[in-house]
This record gives structure tokens, C-alpha cells and sequence, in this order.
């Protein structure tokens, strides 16, 4: 086989791409920290990472009515200028339920409206009110515990399997992926909500799907082609699976891209990590698992 | 038989089954996919636990949240999240798929379904009397006032409380004691014959029977209760009694979260996606991209099918989910297609290089789909909320989409190459 690319030759040149990502990602992080902070209920403020949204760090509720000409598009737009943070809304009958970063003094927020809705009145029908956050710390480490364990067990799994050797790579493949998308969450300070907790959990899945195909060719020639080196097995088993890859990937994103492109507002964030958790799947198990393993092959 | 027509058989088989909920329910005029609050809408509460005195709200508010939960979704599929919000703050939300009516979701917050069973010695009260324990407090108003050591059973040492048909018209709650309950029932019921025994539930009278014989083990409220109002009962009783007070803040009526307008777009726009992915198929695999867009649609459907028979409300992570097993059911195809063709390349042809091709991609989808089930199961058990949401539907769209590739894919091309 004489192929003009080496995929193990140039993973050599991407790993330096991929650390100054994933370093970049650190720095947006630990710069984050100055401009995201979080009120706690008891005055106290920390700082975040990630510009996370109010479902993670409780914020304010506003209950107000607006009268009939009026939209939850429009009125997130009006918002969305003024906040840092998008707000959530929801609408019941004519009243508006608006969750908010926290605002300490509601009266920004009823002056907004005020200029903007001649039918609303700051003194009938309005209540704020403070609120916890929704996926509250309890839940947050019982997420990271089951995803921590699900690692394990990922691990263990690939070992049987595999080899242990392979179970690493596939791990260190799979962690770069998350960190991948976090970093882009870090440098484009995009903001975190909810769905980004299932994206991540999808990326996860996708991840480590697109790593065992590629290992599994390396399983299979490892018994076909014997007498060869394990990087030339790694070698082939790349080319042989690179039409899956290239069409797997290549129907994933048509579908992720097209709810990107024509889906709704609210769903964006949620697409974007998906695509860039995809992108990242993809090269990670070409050039990061694959030759992880065969570094360690001896 | 052969093996192509058992394939046919098993295909037509867990369609038809599974798609016997879904059909029920479009025809009982019902929607066949619980969607949740996120997605459809619903009743949102927001409520406030007033601790008892010298009681710690740290210590009582788990315990609210959990009584709730078990009354509102006993059976843990309806997607009513109930969440703890702040120190003495829960946050209730019903989606309005789970068919739940604001009223009824009110009345089951509110009642402390505090059951006593009064020994009243030989006076009877009407249903609707107002009881009072006598706790140090006043009691002005009180038809029955009684005292701690009156109480014979409390809801506590409840088992179980079902529903039966009422003798004398009507229904009636039946309840099963425990063993300490159990016991004191029937030392009780033996030595007081033709006294009265008072049923008091959240400080009214329900009934007054006498006895007429000792009881053990088990007995039966009886009031005029309709069916409904008994299977409420029931609830509340089998859900276990509040220890706090509470206060209802906030219960409204709400939208979408992701907004409507938003989600109908998405809607489309995940269509487009689809379409999409099957012009692809098609173009890159011809013949065979028909066999896989083939598989794909029967693939939706028993998965659509499954969601509906076993009631499992649609959330965002849930979609999430959906969306990794069908990209693995694709997947999978591919694999299997880029198998055959070099097969095919090797020289076989025909039904032979569709064999080699299955049984070279069986290793491969295999490990993939038992590592992501894995993933799934880890995180159903120790996960809760949305992170759950998202593994019940991967868990369910995993071992269908292996289905579907290696059963239903492999009809297909079989069917046509012979």
C-alpha cells in the first residue's frame, strides 16, 4: 500500500494542534474566572470557568403580564440586549415567567418593559423572586460520579476486549473530546445551559463509537497481518476504515447541521457542542487513540 | 423454515406488538409520545416547607420531596421532575402530557394524608366532622377532640392501601397493617367489640364503624367515596404522610421552556436532517443506501412504538439520546455496507460477500453498542434528572438499532439478492 499520507506522521504534527487548543481552553478558563462569577444564596461570589447559565448558578424569576401584543421572541430580544446571560422564558396565558441571571434591583428589568409595553404596570400583576439553580450541586456529583464510574467501566470493558493499552487510548481519546468542547465553550465564552449536559453525554457515546471501529480493524489485522509492524497494522486499518469514518461522520453532521441551520434559537447551543464534539470524535480516534496505542505497542 | 423468513417473522412480529399501545392510544384520542415539561408545557409549583417546631428543615425536606414524588408518579414514568431548589424551597414540575389537571395536582400537594384511627369508645360521628388531636393547642370548633393515647393505628404503620368495590355501593380503601400496626389493630378491635373506632384523616372525619369483630392484619376505610376520590386515597395513603406544612408560592400554567415557536422550527429542521441523511445514503450506497433508509424507517418506528408502549416522557436529554442511537444505527449500516464491498473487492459477490460482510461487521457493532449500553446503564442507575432522561432513551434506542442493523438491514438485501 503506498499511500501519500500517513495518518501516524501527521499525528505527530496534530497532537501540537490539539495541546494548543486544549492549552488555549485552560487560559480562556482560568480568564473566565474574572468576568463570569456566581452570587450565591448566602451573598458570597464564585468565579467561574464557564460562562454557565442560570439553570447552574440560580438567578431571578419575574412573573409579568404584558398584554396581548406581545411574543416570547420579541420579548427575549428586548432581554437578551440588556442581560448578560440569555433568559428563559415561558408564557401562561397573557403572564411571562422570566428567569433571569440574578438581578438585584428588579427595577432595571420594569423600566425595560415599561418602555417597551405600554399595557404593563409594574404595580399589578408583577412578582420577583429569587431562585435556586436548576441542576443544583446535588445533581451535578451524581452526574460526574456516574460519569466518572461509566469510565471505569469503559475502561474495563476495552481491557477484556482489547487490551489495556487499547482502553487507555480510547480514554485519553475520549477526554480530549470533552475537554475539546469545553475549551471551545471557554475561548468563545459561549453560554452553557441545561442541554449542554446532554451533549456532552453524546459526545461521550460518539466518541468512544468512532474509537472502537478503528480498533477493532487493528484487532482484526493484528491476527490477518502477523509478520507486519504494529504501525504499519495501524497504518492500514486507518485506510481501511476511513470510508466509514468519512461517511459516518459525514451523515451525522448533515443531520446536526441542518438543525443548526433551520432549528430554532433556543436549541443552538445545544447543535454547536454536538458538532464540535462530532468534529473532535472523529479526528481524536484517527489521531489521538490510534497512535496513543501504537506508542505504547511494543 | 429458513432463516430469511424467521427474520421476516420476528421484523413483522415486534412491529405489531409494539405498535398495539401507540394505536390504542391514537384511537382514544390521546397523544402517542409523552412529551416533557421542557417540550410540551405543563403546571410548574413552586412550594415552601414549613418545618414543624424543633424539627430541622434539612432533614424534613428530602423526605417532602420524596412523598411528592411518590404521589405524583408513582410509578416513576411520568417525567414529573420534583426538585429541591433552595433551603426550603421545592420546585414541582408536571408536564401537561402526563394528563395531570392543575386541580388535581393541587389537591394531591396540599393534603398532609395524616390517617388516624380514633378510638371514639360508643360515640359515633358524621363524615365531614372536624377532629382535633388534643396537642397543648386550642380547640375551638372541634366536633371530636381526642387525645394521643386514643390513637389506636397511624398512617404510619400502613403497609399498602388498595381499592375495592364497597358492599353498600360506592368504593372503599382497603388497607394492609404492618406488623407492629397489625398487632395493636387486632388487641384493640378484640377487647373493644361494638365501640366505635374513628376514621380521621387531615383532621376530618371520614367514617365512624363500629366494631363487630377483632381484625387483623388488615381493614377498610369505608366513606362515600367515588372511585376517584378512592383511588386518590389510596395514593396519598400508600405515598406515605407529609411531617411538614406547606405552602403553595406559585402554581401556574406554563409553555415550553424551549419555546414553542423555537421547537417547531426544530422540529422541521431535525426533518430536513433526516432527509438528508437518506439522499446521502442513497447517493454513496445506491442499491443498497434503499435497503438502509428501508431499516431506518422501521427502525423509527418501533422505537416510536416502544417510547409510546411503555410511557416514557420525551425530554431534551431524552432527544439527546435519541439522537446517538440513531446515529449509531447509521453507523452501524455503513459498516456493514463498506464491509460487503470489500468482500466484493476480494472477488465475492452475491449473497456470499453479504454473508462475509455481516459476520466481519458483527465484532465491531457489537463492542461499539455494548460499551455505549454500558455508558447507558451506568448512568441510569446513578444519574438523576435530565442526565437520566438521556440514558433511558439511549439504553432503548441502542438494542433497537443493533436490531435493526442486523436483523432488518439484512432481510432486506437478502430478500433482494435471492
Amino acid at each position: 500500500m503506498n499511500k501519500k499520507l500517513n495518518f501516524l506522521k501527521m499525528s505527530k504534527v496534530t497532537v501540537w494542534i490539539s495541546l494548543s487548543i486544549l492549552i488555549m481552553g485552560i487560559f480562556s478558563m482560568i480568564e473566565n474566572t474574572k468576568i463570569f462569577k456566581m452570587e450565591k444564596t448566602d451573598g458570597s461570589t464564585s468565579s467561574l470557568p464557564l460562562n454557565l447559565g442560570i439553570e447552574f448558578t440560580g438567578g431571578s424569576v419575574f412573573e409579568v403580564a404584558l398584554g396581548e401584543e406581545s411574543s416570547t421572541t420579541e420579548l427575549r430580544e428586548l432581554l437578551s440586549d440588556k442581560l448578560t446571560k440569555n433568559p428563559q422564558i415561558q408564557k401562561s396565558g397573557d403572564v411571562y415567567i422570566i428567569r433571569t441571571e440574578f438581578i438585584s434591583n428588579p427595577d432595571e428589568i420594569y423600566l425595560l418593559l415599561e418602555s417597551k409595553y405600554k399595557n404593563f404596570n409594574k404595580d399589578e400583576n408583577v412578582s420577583s423572586e429569587r431562585i435556586g439553580p436548576l441542576f443544583s450541586q446535588e445533581l451535578a456529583k451524581r452526574a460526574y460520579l456516574a460519569t466518572f464510574i461509566g469510565m471505569l467501566v469503559i475502561l474495563l470493558y476495552i481491557s477484556i476486549r482489547f487490551s489495556f493499552i487499547f482502553a487507555q487510548g480510547a480514554l485519553v481519546a475520549l477526554v480530549h473530546d470533552i475537554l475539546f468542547v469545553l475549551s471551545y465553550f471557554a475561548i468563545f465564552k459561549v453560554e452553557i445551559g441545561l442541554p449542554f449536559v446532554a451533549a456532552i453525554l453524546t459526545i461521550l457515546g460518539y466518541s468512544i463509537n468512532d474509537t472502537i471501529v478503528v480498533f477493532d480493524r487493528i484487532r482484526e489485522n493484528m491476527n490477518k497481518l502477523k509478520n507486519e509492524k504494529f504501525s504499519k497494522i495501524c497504518e492500514t486499518s486507518l485506510w481501511q476504515t476511513l470510508s466509514r469514518t468519512i461517511n459516518t461522520t459525514t451523515t451525522t453532521l448533515l443531520a446536526i447541521m441542518a438543525i443548526q441551520v433551520f432549528g430554532g434559537a433556543t436549541l443552538k447551543p445545544f447543535t454547536t457542542a454536538l458538532i464540535v464534539g462530532f468534529i473532535a470524535g472523529t479526528y481524536s480516534s484517527i489521531f489521538i487513540a490510534t497512535p496513543y496505542v501504537n506508542s505504547k505497542q511494543k | 423454515m429458513s432463516l430469511l423468513i424467521k427474520r421476516w417473522i420476528w421484523i413483522i412480529g415486534v412491529i405489531s406488538v409494539f405498535s398495539i399501545a401507540p394505536v390504542l392510544k391514537i384511537a382514544d384520542n390521546k397523544n402517542p409520545l409523552n412529551l416533557g415539561l421542557d417540550l410540551s408545557g405543563g403546571v410548574d409549583i413552586l412550594i415552601k416547607v414549613i418545618a414543624p417546631p424543633e424539627e430541622k428543615l434539612d432533614e424534613i425536606v428530602p423526605g417532602v420531596v420524596d412523598v411528592m414524588s411518590k404521589r405524583l408518579d408513582p410509578q416513576g414514568v411520568l417525567s414529573i421532575s420534583v426538585q429541591q431548589v433552595s433551603e426550603d424551597r421545592i420546585n414541582i414540575q408536571v408536564p401537561s402530557s402526563s394528563g395531570e389537571s392543575p386541580e388535581r395536582v393541587r389537591r394531591l400537594i396540599e393534603q398532609s394524608a395524616h390517617l388516624e384511627l380514633v378510638d371514639t369508645s360508643f360515640i359515633s360521628y358524621l363524615a365531614g366532622s372536624k377532629a382535633c388531636r388534643n396537642d397543648g393547642q386550642s380547640y375551638e370548633n372541634c366536633d371530636l377532640v381526642y387525645t394521643k393515647d386514643q390513637v389506636v393505628i397511624e398512617g404510619g404503620d400502613l403497609k399498602r392501601a388498595t381499592v375495592s368495590p364497597n358492599p353498600n355501593g360506592g368504593w372503599q380503601v382497603d388497607f394492609e397493617l404492618n406488623e407492629s400496626g397489625s398487632n395493636a389493630f387486632a388487641r384493640h378491635t378484640a377487647s373493644h367489640i361494638s365501640q366505635y373506632l374513628t376514621i380521621v384523616l387531615d383532621a376530618n372525619v371520614v367514617s365512624s364503624p363500629i366494631i363487630n369483630s377483632a381484625i387483623f392484619g388488615n381493614g377498610s376505610i369505608s366513606g362515600s367515596f367515588s372511585i376517584e376520590e378512592a383511588n386518590e386515597l389510596a395514593l396519598l395513603l400508600n405515598a406515605g404522610r407529609l411531617d411538614a406544612d406547606i405552602d403553595i408560592l406559585k402554581l401556574s400554567s406554563v409553555g415550553a421552556a424551549l419555546g414553542k415557536d423555537s421547537l417547531e422550527k426544530s422540529i422541521k429542521a431535525a426533518w430536513i436532517g433526516l432527509i438528508l441523511v437518506a439522499l446521502y445514503m442513497l447517493a454513496c450506497y445506491k442499491r443498497r443506501g434503499v435497503a438502509a433508509v428501508f431499516s431506518l424507517v422501521i427502525f423509527s418506528s418501533i422505537l416510536f412504538s416502544l417510547f409510546s408502549s411503555l410511557n416514557i416522557t420525551l425530554t431534551l436529554p431524552g432527544i439527546a439520546g435519541l439522537i446517538l442511537s440513531i446515529g449509531m444505527a447509521v453507523d452501524a449500516n455503513v459498516i456493514i455496507f463498506e464491509r460487503i464491498k470489500e468482500e466484493e473487492r476480494s472477488g465475492k459477490s452475491g449473497l456470499l460477500a453479504l454473508e462475509e460482510g455481516f459476520s466481519n461487521a458483527l465484532s465491531v457493532i457489537t463492542d461499539a453498542n455494548v460499551t455505549t449500553f454500558l455508558i447507558g446503564l451506568v448512568l441510569y442507575a446513578l444519574a438523576t434528572g435530565p442526565v437520566r432522561g438521556f440514558a433511558v432513551t439511549l439504553l432503548i434506542g441502542i438494542m433497537v438499532s443493533v436490531f435493526a442493523a442486523l436483523v432488518v438491514t439484512r432481510a432486506i438485501m437478502e430478500t433482494w439478492e435471492k
